[in-house]
């Protein structure tokens, strides 16, 4: 549970959980919709991967993410969204990113 | 969505509760009525409720594997869990049958069978809530013969969330007021919770027709 309040801490990653409600998508569409370098949305993937709410299948050179929440980790996506928990986008892997730039 | 070992091992559960069912009602001295000492009088057919409503969800888990591969990686997950929530179903079920029936039988034994009956139902309920919880993690598997034909894997899943989380919204309710009402008047709240029951997979099948549709034109309309 830990790491799934982790995962839902951060806005990015919640805004991917929430591009994924609509379909699954390959991680290129899911990068056209952030500014972000790759490496640092490859982070994010990880935390998402690791706390089990997202499943990801390698089709070829892609990667296609779908949607792996439960009732209860729906419930919490959509407080976390509703009452904006972790406002700075980002926070440490932003700060990895721009270190690695 | 159950394998042979289960529907076997759910039908060794059934079995006794249908016999104790029969014997109870054979038994009593106005078949039509179950009188319970220091409780309102059910209809006796309702100890039938219990087997019937087994019978429903395992048949219901049963149908939806027909046709689909046992060894296939997608269905593996969904069997695991079916097994658990038919298993666990049927067996909480059966226990609680079994306790409606000894507080029928107003043996002297200095037991409280109706907090016991009352906690025996908040369990199975709780437990079904569980399994209804981790549903939208499992992969989404497309059962051959239901309505509303193919959903893609868009409608798909997200068919199963929102009728996972409506389930578990009703489900919710249903435990809060068997909390909330006095034990007596509990079991009268039985036929509104089968009437939801009711409402709700037909809603089920109307969506589930609905997004067959929707998903059959968008494919149509890509070609």
């Amino acid at each position: 549970m830990n790491l799934v309040f982790k995962a839902l801490s951060d806005p990015t990653r919640r805004r991917i959980l929430q591009l994924l409600r609509e379909r699954p998508m390959t991680a290129g569409e899911i990068a056209a919709h952030f500014n972000f370098a790759k490496p640092t949305l490859s982070a994010h993937f990880a935390v998402l991967r690791e706390a089990d709410l997202v499943h990801s299948e390698k089709a070829g050179t892609s990667v296609t993410y779908s949607l792996k929440l439960s009732v209860l980790e729906d419930a919490l996506l959509s407080f976390a969204e509703t009452v904006g928990i972790g406002a700075r986008p980002g926070g440490k892997l932003k700060l990895a990113t721009r270190r690695s730039k | 969505m159950i394998d042979r070992k289960t529907g076997l091992a759910c039908s060794a559960l059934i079995a006794p509760m249908l016999v104790l069912a029969v014997w109870r009602i054979l038994t009593l001295d106005d078949w039509t009525t179950l009188a319970l000492p220091n409780g309102s009088p059910l209809p006796a057919l309702i100890l039938l409720l219990f087997p019937a409503c087994s019978a429903l969800v395992v048949g219901a888990l049963h149908w939806d594997s027909r046709g689909a591969r046992a060894d296939s990686a997608r269905i593996r997950p969904w069997c695991n869990w079916a097994k658990s929530l038919s298993i666990g179903y049927c067996g909480g079920l059966l226990l609680l049958q079994g306790v409606l029936i000894i507080r029928s039988l107003d043996l002297d034994v200095a037991l409280d069978f109706s907090a016991i009956g009352r906690a025996l139902g908040i369990v199975l309920a709780i437990l079904a809530l569980l399994s209804i919880n981790q549903m939208p993690k499992l992969p989404w598997f497309e059962p051959r013969f239901a309505p509303g034909g193919d959903l893609g894997p868009i409608y798909g899943p997200r068919y199963l969330r929102t009728q996972s989380r409506i389930t578990v919204a009703v489900m919710l309710a249903v435990i809060a007021y068997s909390l909330a009402v006095p034990p007596t008047i509990a079991w009268r709240s039985v036929p509104y919770i089968l009437l939801a029951t009711a409402c709700l997979v037909l809603w089920s099948i109307a969506w589930r027709v609905h997004l067959g549709r929707k998903w059959k034109l968008e494919r149509s309309a890509c070609r």
